[in-house]
């Protein structure tokens, strides 16, 4: 069951938060582990079986799969920054995240690294086309983008994919704070601050009715809007 | 519908001013002895109640100062310093709120790092 990591997978390490995802925790996490990529699984309070599936798949790849556990429920941005903290400690050379609800193609993931090993880029954002999209995503996401850019002065193809890759560098200064899925268009402001050099490569995304129901509608929209605007003001 | 209730020399809402002040008062005097507020937040509350009381039984001496901020009565001044108190209060609840929520959250992580899942707690389990 053991794969030999190869040179250009041994230092990235995947960080795949989840919440109730155990319909797909357990074939995403040993995919990613199946091609030679290390994967950190952050459980982020989960209700349903993911942790004890996560542990299942980590006896499969003790070696590759990395199991944290947040005791309650704190949101996408605080699962992912306790990955990148993780990832930091065990010596990462590249972090990608990557969401466990199945719509990422675990093949997207040489893509949005190559620019980062080629030193091209500290940061990449793998930009989903909205013309695959349902006609209600795509507009939240094309809105959340032209909100970004209000914000965060940053033009982007995609501020709210859940599948970008950072080198140990931009992880380690990028400063995360917001803890639902306002992180996305935060990751943007503090590459914008930290000046980091960002590219963007397009990805596949795979639509289930699973990964519909997730992610960036009106409401969150809504959500995210209002917490840039108290940004704003924050003492 | 219209007509204005007067109590004596008072009118209504002036009654029930002076009821809940002194309310007010005693709660925060009940609470300044057993020492859960300091003696000048004691004095800030009663100085709070002395003006709003000032203006609801003078609303014509408040004039002037309303006159000054472009409002025609006392008591509107009074509203909107009001309006105005309340979101500044909402606002820094709010502040105060997101910062418990991300200690909380730095605690969540610090232990869920100091508890990852080790290789040798599977074998154990087995």
């Amino acid at each position: 069951m053991s794969n030999v990591n190869s040179e250009l997978t041994q230092d990235v390490y995947l960080i795949v938060p989840a919440f109730n995802e155990e319909k797909t925790v357990s074939q995403i996490i040993e995919g990613i582990a199946e091609k030679g990529y290390n994967v950190i699984l952050v459980n982020d309070g989960s209700k349903d079986k993911t942790l004890d599936l996560a542990i299942e798949s980590k006896r499969k790849y003790p070696d590759q799969i990395y199991v944290v556990s947040h005791v309650i429920n704190r949101g996408l941005g605080a699962a992912l920054k306790t990955g990148m903290v993780v990832a930091l400690n065990k010596n990462a050379k590249y972090i990608v995240t990557f969401d466990a609800d199945g719509q990422h193609e675990i093949g997207d993931i040489p893509k949005v690294c190559r620019p980062l090993q080629d030193g091209q880029a500290d940061v990449v954002i793998g930009a989903r086309p909205f013309e695959d999209m349902p006609i209600s995503k795509s507009f939240a996401n094309l809105i959340m983008n032209a909100l970004t850019f209000i914000f965060y002065g940053r033009k982007v193809k995609d501020s709210q994919s859940g599948l970008r890759a950072f080198t140990a560098h931009a992880a380690d200064v990028i400063n995360i704070v917001s803890r639902g899925y306002g992180v996305s268009s935060e990751f943007i402001k503090e590459i914008s601050d930290k000046n980091l050099r960002l590219s963007e490569v397009t990805i596949t995304t795979i639509y289930t009715p699973e990964t519909q129901n997730k992610g960036t509608d009106a409401i969150v929209g809504l959500r995210i809007l209002a917490k840039m605007v108290l940004d704003l003001f924050r003492i | 519908m219209g007509s204005v209730i007067i109590i004596g020399p008072f009118r209504t809402y002036q009654v029930l001013l002076i009821i809940t002040t002194i309310l007010v008062i005693i709660f925060f005097y009940r609470r300044l002895c057993v020492k859960k507020i300091t003696p000048a937040t004691f004095v800030l509350w009663v100085l709070i109640c002395l003006i709003v009381n000032f203006f609801a039984f003078a609303p014509r001496l408040s004039d002037p100062l309303a006159g000054f901020f472009g409002f025609g009565r006392g008591l509107d001044l009074l509203i909107v310093v009001g309006y105005a108190v309340l979101v500044y209060a909402i606002y820094r609840l709010y502040v105060k709120n997101d910062e418990l929520n991300r200690n909380m959250t730095e605690l969540v992580r610090a232990l869920a790092i100091k508890e990852e899942i080790q290789s040798e707690d599977l074998n154990e389990d087995e």
